[in-house]
């Protein structure tokens, strides 16, 4: 326990894991590649802890780090994709994938795989910035990060969200992407910030605005109608990048199978919160519901299988009552909301607690898409009923429901700074919660979206909360 | 087992025997000599870059501390060298106001080396005010540019740091929830002036334990005992 803050600890995965990642079955990604267990294993274990070194780096307030569960092999797989994104991206480019830049919630991503695509957040641009060059550690990958948001910053404004960084990144060309397609739902109320960043580009980028209709229209002929037609005009753009063609049954094939993926990963959720001991950490969670909504470039079917791999783990640890590594007996449960930012995993469960759940990605992996009938009418309707994307109250008493079923003990609302639609409905969302939930609630304003290291004042509360409800 | 709070400022240790002590906070060594690691329980905002058996936020120790003096506290305000917190005991919440240096101690540092007088002369100076100078209550920047501004038009020292702490407590008192038994903690409550602008502009008395610099480590201290 003593002070080992000037000694970097890094992750070793240790031997006796190899066999049991080697049964498990190879990746396939969307451009055709093909990664077995053992390449995995050579990647994890010799090539990246050389590139990406801040990766492996233990320390606590690394929000970039892997999870230290070694033993969880499905684990290893999220990390893998991880680690490998920006070398996919280049590679999937190469072959004339188009990479399009879809920013702002309230959308699946059925379309963009169907038209042979691959979607991009601007989380994923992050992701990318920080495997540009190899061998940084923590403290100089934070710096990058913080140089190009700055650049977006002197550009444009100081007043948007640190995601004018992925931003700058496409526009300054350190990034290359194919099309811009914004979503224009509340979530992100500093969308107009952002595109304003590339008007100013000195490169030019085919930008295609989604309008989504606001305010509960799920319900409304016309607002169906008008965002298949916004749907159907993303894809038709996406094939005329491509010169490809796709079928309305490629686009119903594509939606079976991203439903497969968001159910099973729902299947994963209800699992894990009927265990008595939670079977993972908050960080391997974490990734299993941020990959049933985003596969990140693998193709549906293997991304189902890997899924399926995951249940099976999670299962057997229930069954054999294992905790995932790094966390506390008994960990206080805390549901976190909020878009873009989440506390940091490992402060959670360093600090005592564990996540079991985060609203925005949660309510992706509820999306059911009709499969018989006009696919763009079925997804238009879906993705107009995503709950997170709802009037506040209807959203917060969804929240609720998750709240009970995934039994947390409290509610952490995260924002960034310069998000002014969360911060604007964070408390709301919070008091009803604590009303109808009667659970303790945080709403906390944070400054470390797109950053490598968290601040100690927002983990500070966050370790203040934990405490409070043991 | 000693409670040792590390803060931005200072550092506190609260040993056994009831004994307390103070020093810089790059000299936090000196309360640890002798004492092994496995005797720790830290606090602070560098409770884990000191050696430690278990580290505990501020907010935590707060409330064990305070409770030692004030069994019945409602709301806990600790005035810190960093930030200034506000922990409401009675449904397990706090507020922090840490974005802006205005609200927490280094402000009245700052003030106090742009006016080349020590921390601990800003009490007498308020007490001998005439006339509260007028300030801003939302930056300590800008704080500091009013108060050359007051000084040019002929305000007094005194004046100027008394409509400092005006300042300093309207930026603390909007956090501050409706409450009867409100415990003021930190090093900053041993500024009378300071103490006195609260209850002011705030409309109530407050609970001052006898040294509230140490609530924090004594806290810490109590925290091991309770739940060893």
């Amino acid at each position: 326990m003593s002070n080992q803050a000037n000694k970097v600890k890094f992750l070793t995965y240790p031997e006796r894991i190899r066999s049991r990642l080697e049964r498990t079955g190879e990746i396939v990604f969307i451009d055709g590649q093909h990664v077995t267990p053992s390449q995995i294993w050579q990647f994890m274990t010799e090539e990246a802890p050389k590139r990406f070194p801040y990766a492996y780096d233990t320390k606590t307030y690394n929000i970039v780090r892997l999870s230290d569960d070694v033993d969880f092999v499905s684990g290893i797989k999220y990390n893998y994709i991880e680690l490998t994104w920006r070398d996919r991206m280049l590679a999937a480019r190469s072959k004339g994938i188009p990479l399009i830049l879809n920013e702002g919630g309230g959308q699946t991503r059925d379309p963009y795989y169907a038209a042979g695509a691959i979607p991009l957040r601007p989380g994923a641009v992050s992701t990318w910035v920080r495997e540009m060059e190899d061998g940084l550690d923590l403290h100089q990958i934070d710096l990058r990060n913080t140089a190009i948001m700055e650049s977006g910053r002197k550009l444009i404004t100081i007043e948007a969200c640190n995601q004018i960084g992925a931003h700058a990144a496409i526009s300054d060309g350190v990034v290359d992407v194919d099309m811009l397609a914004p979503f224009l739902c509340l979530r992100c109320s500093d969308v107009a910030y952002l595109v304003e960043k590339h008007r100013s580009s000195q490169r030019s980028y085919p930008l295609q605005l989604i309008d989504y209709p606001i305010n509960n229209q799920v319900n409304k002929e016309w607002a169906v109608e008008y965002f298949a037609s916004n749907l159907k005009r993303l894809i038709a753009s996406i094939l005329n990048i491509t010169s490809a063609g796709m079928t309305e049954d490629g686009l119903k094939e594509e939606i079976k199978l991203h439903n497969k993926m968001r159910r099973l990963a729902l299947d994963i959720h209800e699992l894990w919160w009927s265990a008595n001991i939670p079977p993972t950490n908050s960080t391997d969670f974490n990734n299993i519901r941020i990959f049933g909504n985003d596969p990140c470039g693998v193709s549906a079917i293997s991304a189902i299988s890997i899924l399926e791999e995951t249940k099976q783990e999670v299962h057997e640890r229930i069954k054999n009552s294992i905790k995932g590594a790094g966390l506390t007996d008994d960990p206080v449960r805390l549901f976190a909301c909020g878009s873009c930012v989440s506390p940091n995993p490992t402060v959670v469960d360093r600090a005592g607690g564990v996540v079991v759940g985060k609203d925005d990605w949660l309510s992706g992996l509820y999306i059911e898409v009709k499969e018989n009938g006009n696919p763009y009418g079925n997804l238009a309707k879906a993705n107009l009923s995503i709950s997170y994307e709802q009037p506040i109250e209807v959203r917060a008493l969804w929240t609720v429901e998750q709240i009970k079923k995934s039994k947390a003990d409290g509610m952490i609302f995260m924002h960034q700074w310069g998000c002014n639609y969360q911060s604007a409905v964070s408390r709301m969302v919070a008091d009803i919660v604590k009303e109808k939930a009667g659970i303790p609630t945080l709403v906390i304003e944070v400054d470390e979206l797109d950053k490598a290291e968290a601040l100690e004042q927002s983990q500070n509360r966050v370790e203040s909360f934990i405490e409070m409800l043991r | 087992m000693i409670g040792l709070d590390v803060g931005s400022t200072t550092a506190k240790a609260a040993y056994p025997e009831g004994k307390f002590r103070i020093v810089e906070s790059r000299n936090w060594r000196e309360l640890t000599d002798g004492i092994a690691p496995c005797d720790i329980v830290s606090t602070g905002y560098f409770r884990k870059s000191v050696p430690h058996k278990l580290a505990i936020t501020e907010i935590t120790a707060a409330a064990f501390g305070a409770r030692e003096y004030f069994p019945d506290a409602e709301v806990i305000v600790d005035i810190g060298g960093q930030d200034t917190k506000v922990i409401d005991l009675r449904n397990n919440t706090f507020l922090l106001n840490d974005k802006c240096s205005a609200g927490t101690g280094a402000f009245l540092e700052f003030t106090a080396k742009y006016l080349g007088i020590q921390v601990s002369e800003l009490g007498d100076l308020h007490m001998r005010a005439k006339k509260a100078a007028q300030l801003n209550s939302t930056c300590g920047v800008f704080a500091i540019s009013e108060m050359i501004s007051r000084m040019v038009e002929g305000a007094s020292v005194e004046d100027v740091v008394a409509g400092m702490h005006y300042s300093f407590a309207r930026r603390v008192a909007k956090l501050i929830p409706e409450a009867d038994r409100i415990v003021l903690i930190g090093g900053t409550v041993k500024n009378r002036g300071l103490t006195a602008a609260l209850e002011e502009v705030a409309g109530k008395r407050f609970l001052i334990p006898p040294a509230p610099q140490t609530v924090n480590a004594l806290g810490a201290l109590r925290y091991s005992e309770e739940r060893p």
